[in-house]
């Protein structure tokens, strides 16, 4: 099984038939044996069930979907019991770490742009009184939000059963493929979708087989039977070479 | 103070040389007049040049540049560190960019500044538009802006001496009018004296062609002659071999030319993988790092005992074509 490469990051992307083909299995069905369980349920529709079919076709004869099926049975038995919450998500100034992680992240953002930017002349400070008083009015009398009240006066051991079944499944099918995410079939997009892909392959094909033609960014470009894997790592600091000194004077 | 000064021929003094050697430059700079200025104008100039530190605030050294034309691309020019705006001789910034200019100022001249490196290419690549007369280090000029016809390059804001048609003032901009680079000349003297060469940091050793390096380099079985066909708005430039002194290393430098901008394809040979520990190399995968700042566009890889540098401008994101293409092509070598 052969990857596209990807131009941002190190995680590769995934192939369109195993992308496909992952996206059609239930992830949260186990056998007995504790294995992804690939059989499609008998009330499943027949469009679920032909694609099942397919996706489990499709796994026993591909080594990297199988290994993806794999890992995330391994993955499942360590995720089958609930974890216990840790004592520091009960603290104070573990939350107050996470807002100010937060409010740092908008400042350097667009936002914090925009508000830095911004023509406001300061209010009158005699008109106005302690802003906690006034926040704690309009919350009930306190500045805490209703998620820390109950963090730190009603800690839970563990996640609740719901929200850590919507977790585990989260987890479990990022591990098996990227953005994978199972859809209920809407007939009337399958055509568009089908026609848009097939015009996207055969221009992928048609510029493939001319190899590059004329000048400009061709994007993630594409992957040939027997061509190498290529995958583009970004470094953090310019390498040593000329022109980043022409740029800085001296090396970054 | 520091001098640094580079014969491109290896020959040394000469005589105190007389003024213009071309024709009066007409009244409205063209491109064609300005990169005949490059090859055949001799001068003198104090100026200040600007580069972003870490921080991304401004660093502004002061330099004198001394220029000896000789009606090629490669003249004979001598790059003078006078100091740091703002900072007493000897401090530690003082001695950071006087160590700088002692191993790099030959590139600063050579690739850190504007000029016309190929009159067709830039032709046809680039516009000029006249923004009107200006007064630059007490000489009359013409503000030019030179834009180019695709997004992914420079724009270029050029205050060109009315007498000489040699640039006065030096702003380089990308698409979104973000300033990188900065050259204002505070005194000009169209004349040059005579330069004394000084022994180099490292041995610069220009070739005609790939194969005359290869021959240079000892014929290394990693080393490519890259086919870059599909950038068709820019040509090879130039080809040298550079000997680093410090620490040995041998490298082959291809600079291709648009006709004002560049880009250069580095081979440095008898080098070890630095991408050898990446799951994507034991997994079989081949690993392309890149670097990308608003101001650089850096990627580097590995085949065969070759590290390669491709780098260019910021904007230039087509170099990511460029490096997977060589690295393809290095690959079936």
């Amino acid at each position: 099984m052969s990857l596209e490469p990807h131009d941002s990051g190190l995680r590769p992307g995934v192939a369109y038939a195993c992308r496909r083909a992952l996206a059609g299995l239930r992830l949260d069905k186990f056998d007995s044996e504790g294995a992804v369980d690939l059989a499609v349920g008998e009330s499943a529709s027949s469009d679920i069930a032909s694609r099942g079919i397919a996706s489990r076709e499709h796994v026993a004869s591909c080594s990297f979907c199988a290994g993806r099926v794999a890992a995330v049975t391994s993955l499942a038995a360590f995720m089958a019991q609930r974890p216990v919450a840790p004592d520091a998500i009960h603290s104070s100034e573990f939350l107050d770490a996470i807002y100010q992680q937060a409010s740092e992240e908008v400042e350097r953002g667009a936002l914090g742009r925009w508000v830095e930017g911004a023509k406001v002349a300061p209010p009158d400070e005699s008109q106005l009184g302690s802003w906690q008083d006034a926040i704690a009015d309009r919350a009930g009398g306190s500045v805490e939000s209703a998620v820390t009240r109950r963090l730190l006066r009603s800690p839970l051991p563990q996640p609740d059963a719901q929200v850590w079944s919507g977790v585990r499944q989260s987890i479990l099918a990022g591990v098996a493929s990227d953005r994978v995410k199972q859809r209920k079939p809407r007939r009337w997009w399958l055509g568009f979708l089908g026609a848009a892909a097939i015009i996207v392959l055969g221009l992928l094909v048609t510029e493939g087989s001319s190899g590059h033609q004329g000048s400009g960014y061709r994007g993630s470009g594409y992957q040939d039977a027997g061509q190498p894997v290529i995958v583009f790592a970004d470094l953090d600091r310019a390498p040593d070479v000329d022109f980043a000194i022409v740029r800085y004077g001296t090396r970054r | 103070m520091l001098s640094l000064s580079t014969s491109a021929s290896g020959q040394g003094l000469t005589a105190t040389h007389s003024t213009n050697k071309g024709a009066a430059a007409p009244s409205l700079p063209t491109l064609a007049t300005m990169g005949e200025a490059f090859l055949n104008q001799d001068y003198t100039v104090e100026q200040l040049r600007r580069f972003r530190d870490e921080n991304g605030g401004i660093v502004t050294v002061r330099e004198r540049l001394e220029v000896d034309a000789d009606g090629t691309q490669r003249p004979d020019f001598a790059i003078t560190f006078l100091g740091v705006e703002g900072e007493p001789t000897g401090s530690e910034t003082y001695l950071e960019w006087q160590r700088a200019y002692e191993r790099y100022g030959s590139l600063f001249f050579r690739h850190g500044s504007f000029h016309v490196r190929d009159l067709a290419k830039a032709a046809s690549n680039y516009t000029l538009h006249d923004f009107g007369p200006v007064v630059r280090a007490g000489r009359m000029a013409r503000r030019m802006v030179v834009f180019p016809n695709l997004g992914d390059k420079a724009i270029w804001v050029v205050d060109v001496d009315s007498l000489t048609s040699l640039p006065l003032f030096i702003a380089e901009f990308d698409s979104e009018f973000q300033l990188f680079a900065n050259i204002e000349v505070v005194s000009f003297t169209a004349s040059v004296q005579a330069i004394t060469p000084t022994m180099p940091i490292g041995t610069v050793t220009p070739v005609a062609d790939f194969a005359a390096a290869d021959v240079l380099l000892g014929q290394p079985s990693g080393l490519i002659d890259p086919n870059l066909m599909f950038v068709q708005d820019y040509r090879l430039d130039s080809v040298a071999v550079h000997d680093d002194p410090i620490n040995g290393s041998r490298r082959l430098i291809m600079s291709y030319t648009d006709g004002i901008d560049q880009f250069m394809v580095v081979q440095a040979v008898n080098t070890i993988d630095p991408f050898a520990n990446l799951p994507s190399a034991t997994g079989g995968g081949h690993t392309i790092g890149r670097f990308r700042d608003p101001a650089v566009s850096a990627l580097v890889f590995w085949d065969d005992g070759v590290a390669f540098h491709i780098a260019g401008r910021g904007a230039l994101r087509r170099l990511d074509s460029v490096a997977r293409s060589v690295y393809l092509q290095a690959l079936s070598n």
